[in-house]
């Protein structure tokens, strides 16, 4: 592989109605494959990021490639083409549709992406693979998303980032609503299973004592020049 | 797009019960939208199939409508008689072909009698010209022969040969006239027009049942039984109405003023089409409001649906965050809050129709007995389906109010939503 998952050039983006820029990254550069930590406490502008990464907003000025496409010059079908086929996203928490069993939040990702089910193979298989490996009990499997506890959901949410094989994965402070005995041991199965899929992670957080185990580490606020002018 | 609307079902089963609700509120306001205009069509179509072939229908003087509703429909009931000699004056008028006599006032099991003349089975028509006919048997002869609309013979299963009695009034309680008994001598084919619910008896038995009566009661000491009652004069002295029809319909109004100047007694005439358009101009009044209210319940409903799915909208910001980032666009988003509102509609609309055929079913047998008015089986009259796809595109013009709101959120919220 060794190609670009993310590019940032010159990147500034606004919210509407807003005198200032939120972001303004002159440069970031995301590997395929690599594992990044990207520490940003809240309000540092990391949504707006990862919004500008999932292609539901785009940059005021600036360039943004996203496996080597300009996400400036999609149309919005193909970026949210791009985002259903090839980033899974795992947020805090409320990953889930609450109604849905767990194995079918799972599953939802080749149920919007032709490609990700395609890369799947199996997509029953391959959820009950990963949710094996993410140390949930199929007893749960079937149980509505709203029934599992916390832990147990972001492992769901896990599994469904990473089901078809995704080049992508975005996990915006996952482990938050972990106790913090269970957020290490959270980190490293994320860690594990990205590397086994041979995904680039972007992992962002307020908390710098998880970046332990990650390849490369930086801070938006050093980044991006906005925040660093603006008080916290 | 497939997916999103597997998914936008199962989300709209999770809240079954607040759509659920709704959908109810749609069903029945839509049934009473629809009832209200199926009974209003049937009603005047019911009414106009009631009688044709008569020209005139003559009663003592009273309001036009109220004469038609009792000589034709026998509902309510005749202020004032007419007497014999004015009937027998106008039947010998130049003009007219023949007249019936019609005397109205007694019930057998709350239906109506009606004594009359023989002539009647062969002068009166309904619907399209249609004549009378006999399904069995034929027409009275003797004082106490009865001859029955079909509605009376099926539902309280009389043939030819029965004896039946008749009660005073029309209460179904009323006073018997039990001493002088009646042969059912023949049943009418259906019509569905108010003769179905009608015993017909000559004029003579209508005299021949009073003769030992006087204000409402049996004269006390005084028995005249059925052998005897030949012996006395059966003629009537007086009647409730008379239907006439004329040798020449352009003598019509000539024949008309000529009735109401009458010298002998106050009379009334009137054009049946006439006091008909009276019915209707005194009813659209009515109807116009109970249509307009009915479909400003069915507004409420549909403004329910909006507020129940602009609530949802809270709720499920996060499950619309969710569809984004697994791909879903914006218009995709728009579009299942705008499809959950008109699937809402639609099945509310369907139930409604449901319950509509459900109250035909239980209701028109009530209605026909009390208001005369006949509810057929049909499919919907092309106006019904007019409302009909104005409730669905009401529901549609409601549900693009939510679908824009979570468009808008979606491009708000982007993958994180703010709460």
């Amino acid at each position: 592989m060794g190609g670009s998952a993310i590019r940032i050039a010159d990147l500034v983006f606004r919210w509407p109605r807003q005198p200032r820029p939120c972001l303004d990254i002159a440069r970031l550069h995301i590997a395929a494959g690599e594992h990044l930590f990207l520490h940003g406490p809240s309000g540092s502008g990391k949504s707006t990021l990862l919004g500008l990464l999932g292609g539901v907003a785009l940059p005021e000025r600036g360039s943004l490639e996203v496996l080597g496409l300009e996400m400036t010059k999609l149309s919005s079908r193909a970026r949210d083409r791009l985002r259903a086929d090839s980033i899974g996203f795992l947020f805090q928490q409320f990953n889930l549709l609450p109604w849905l069993p767990a194995i079918d939040n799972v599953l939802l990702p080749c149920t919007f992406s032709a490609r990700r089910r395609q890369r799947a193979g199996n997509p029953r298989e391959e959820a009950e693979r990963l949710l094996t490996h993410l140390d949930l009990s199929p007893n749960l499997w079937r149980q509505p998303a709203a029934e599992l506890s916390v832990g147990q959901q972001q492992r769901v949410a896990a599994a469904r980032a990473l089901i078809g094989k995704p080049e992508i994965l975005i996990a915006d402070e996952p482990t938050s609503a972990l106790d913090a005995p269970r957020q290490q041991i959270f980190v490293d199965l994320l860690l594990r299973e990205a590397t086994e899929a041979g995904a680039a992670l972007l992992f962002v957080s307020h908390d710098e004592r998880l970046a332990a185990h990650f390849g490369r580490k930086l801070a938006l606020h050093d980044i991006n020049s906005v925040a660093a002018a603006e008080p916290a | 797009m497939k997916a999103i609307l597997g998914l936008a079902l199962q989300s709209a089963w999770a809240r079954r019960l607040t759509l659920g609700i709704t959908l109810c509120a749609i069903a029945l306001s839509s049934a009473l939208l629809l009832a209200v205009e199926h009974v209003r069509s049937d009603a005047r179509q019911s009414f106009t199939q009631s009688v044709s072939g008569v020209d005139l229908i003559v009663g003592a003087r009273t309001g036009s409508v109220q004469l038609m509703l009792y000589a034709v429909f026998h509902s309510g009931n005749a202020t004032n008689n007419l007497g014999w000699e004015s009937f027998e004056t106008l039947s010998a008028h130049p003009a007219v072909a023949w007249a019936v006599p019609l005397s109205l006032g007694d019930s057998h099991h709350g239906f109506p009698v009606l004594g009359t003349s023989p002539t009647y089975f062969e002068h009166f028509r309904y619907g399209d010209q249609q004549p009378l006919a006999f399904a069995t048997g034929k027409a009275f002869t003797a004082v106490f022969e009865a001859v029955l609309g079909s509605t009376v013979a099926a539902e309280l299963n009389y043939a030819v040969g029965d004896k039946i009695t008749l009660s005073h009034g029309m209460a179904e309680l009323g006073p018997e006239h039990a001493d002088k008994p009646f042969t059912v001598v023949g049943v009418l084919a259906p019509t569905g027009t108010p003769v179905d619910r009608t015993v017909h008896v000559s004029l003579a038995a209508i005299t021949a049942l009073h003769l030992d009566w006087a204000g409402g009661a049996p004269l006390p000491g005084l028995v005249i039984p059925a052998e005897q009652v030949k012996k006395f004069e059966l003629q009537p002295k007086e009647i409730t109405a008379l239907l006439i029809g004329l040798k020449s319909r352009s003598d019509v109004f000539r024949l008309q003023r000529y009735i109401n100047g009458y010298k002998g007694e106050p009379l009334l005439a009137v054009m049946p089409g006439v006091a008909l358009d009276e019915l209707w101009q005194t009813l659209g009044m009515v109807e116009r409001t109970l249509l307009a209210l009915s479909a400003l319940v069915v507004m409420v409903g549909l403004a329910g649906l909006m507020a129940t799915l602009l609530a949802s909208l809270n709720e499920r910001r996060r499950e619309l965050a969710i569809l984004r980032a697994l791909g879903a666009g914006p218009g995709e988003i728009f579009l299942m809050l705008t499809l959950e509102g008109l699937l809402v509609t639609t099945l509310g609309v369907l139930l409604g129709c449901a319950l509509l055929a459900a109250g035909i079913f239980f209701g028109a047998p009530l209605l026909q007995s009390q208001f005369g008015i006949i509810l057929p089986w049909r499919l919907f009259a092309p106006n019904e389906i007019i409302l009909l796809l104005s409730i669905l595109a009401t529901g549609l013009l409601a549900s693009l109010v939510p679908g824009w709101r979570a468009w808008r959120m979606s491009l708000a919220d982007g993958l994180t939503p703010r709460n």
